[in-house]
């Protein structure tokens, strides 16, 4: 097969996942639109910029797995989405990096004894659902990984797809990328509180805090998009397996466990998606939270 | 709550923290046991080393 059809194979090879990706694509965009619309303008400060300097690096990271694609064939495949991630958090931390910083000339410095805290950017239970969804996906990509080689997954399904994720030939480029990107977003993580103070005069503290907040949104996004495509990919990989598909043997736990891989599977895709919408529809930055009693933004 | 250093000041950068961050708490501007920011957050505000942050 033709390198260049890979992305579509990517869509359309997720059972369900390119309906549910395209239907949560229109109804967010709409949503985000009619929110965006409402948003009070902001000062450039390079917004823009940044914003071609986040999907570029995506684009990249895409190439480099089409250009896998050439080299390796089908095994590609399933990197195409981890690495277009990991393109992305590398253009996230690359767009924060070139966010203005205070100003260096003179003697004279000031800075705010307000300590800036990520929870006060980013729900600390987001944070740690997306750790544990990396060390999950990490356990998971290895555990295939070494099962795989040992030939268990083909001794039960011999007829198994050729770029199914078996072996290290899987294992290890998933591994590489989530990897990857997991210290992106991890670093993400920590330069969103830590960045320092810009200007005021360049850039407010409301407009500073709000991109903050913008960029730890997108970091964990793309976290999670990258977390949870393995995870998806896997249990209903196994949910294949265990439906009786591959083979003739079914002990009585297997139609349960089918059902739990089945659920596993399509809520990590669904997941997956909704990173990708998360990703598409954070604006270019947060406005403050209202003051108690104030007007809310919806 | 504000801090301002100089640069060019006789007194040392991480006195004229100690200092302030003192007379703060004294005048009730800043409540005791009020968290500050971390040593890196003050130092890259304030453009100076971690270190020097660090020795108040």
């Amino acid at each position: 097969m033709n390198p260049l059809l890979f992305p579509l194979l990517v869509v359309i090879s997720i059972p369900g996942g390119g309906i549910v990706l395209l239907l949560l694509i229109c109804v967010f965009a709409r949503e985000h639109s009619r929110w965006r619309a409402a948003l009070p303008p902001v000062p450039s400060a390079g917004a823009s910029r940044r914003a071609w300097l986040r999907r570029g690096c995506a684009v990249a990271g895409v190439g480099v797995a089409e250009a896998l694609g050439f080299l390796v064939g089908q095994r590609a495949i399933p990197v195409f989405v981890p690495l277009g991630a990991c393109g992305y958090l590398a253009g996230v931390l690359l767009a924060e990096l070139t966010i203005p910083g205070p100003p260096r000339e003179g003697a004279v410095r000031r800075a705010s004894l307000r300590r800036r805290h990520l929870d006060a950017y980013m729900l600390p239970g987001a944070v740690w659902g997306w750790r544990l969804a990396a060390v999950a996906a990490v356990a998971a990509v290895t555990t295939v990984a070494v099962a795989s080689e040992g030939g268990v997954p083909h001794s039960i399904c011999p007829n198994i797809l050729p770029w199914s994720p078996l072996g290290w030939g899987y294992g290890a480029p998933v591994l590489a990328t989530l990897l990857a990107g997991g210290v992106l977003v991890e670093a993400m993580l920590r330069r969103v509180p830590g960045r320092a103070r810009p200007d005021p005069a360049e850039l407010s503290t409301e407009v500073d805090d709000g991109y903050r907040a913008a960029s730890a949104r997108r970091a964990l996004a793309a976290g999670y998009t990258l977390a949870l495509t393995p995870i998806g990919t896997l249990a209903l990989l196994a949910a294949g397996m265990l439906g009786g598909y591959c083979t003739t043997v079914e002990p009585v736990w297997a139609t349960p466990l089918m059902w739990a891989m089945i659920v596993l599977g399509f809520a990590a895709e669904i997941g997956a998606a909704l990173g990708v919408v998360g990703v598409l529809t954070t604006p270019d930055w947060f406005p403050p939270a209202p003051e108690p009693g104030g007007e809310a933004w919806t | 709550v504000d801090l301002t250093v100089d640069l060019d000041s006789p007194v040392p950068v991480y006195e004229q923290i100690r200092s302030q961050i003192t007379e703060m708490v004294e005048l009730g501007t800043l409540s005791a046991g009020a968290p500050l920011p971390t040593v890196r957050q003050l130092a890259a505000d304030l453009g100076i080393a971690p270190g020097t942050v660090a020795r108040h």
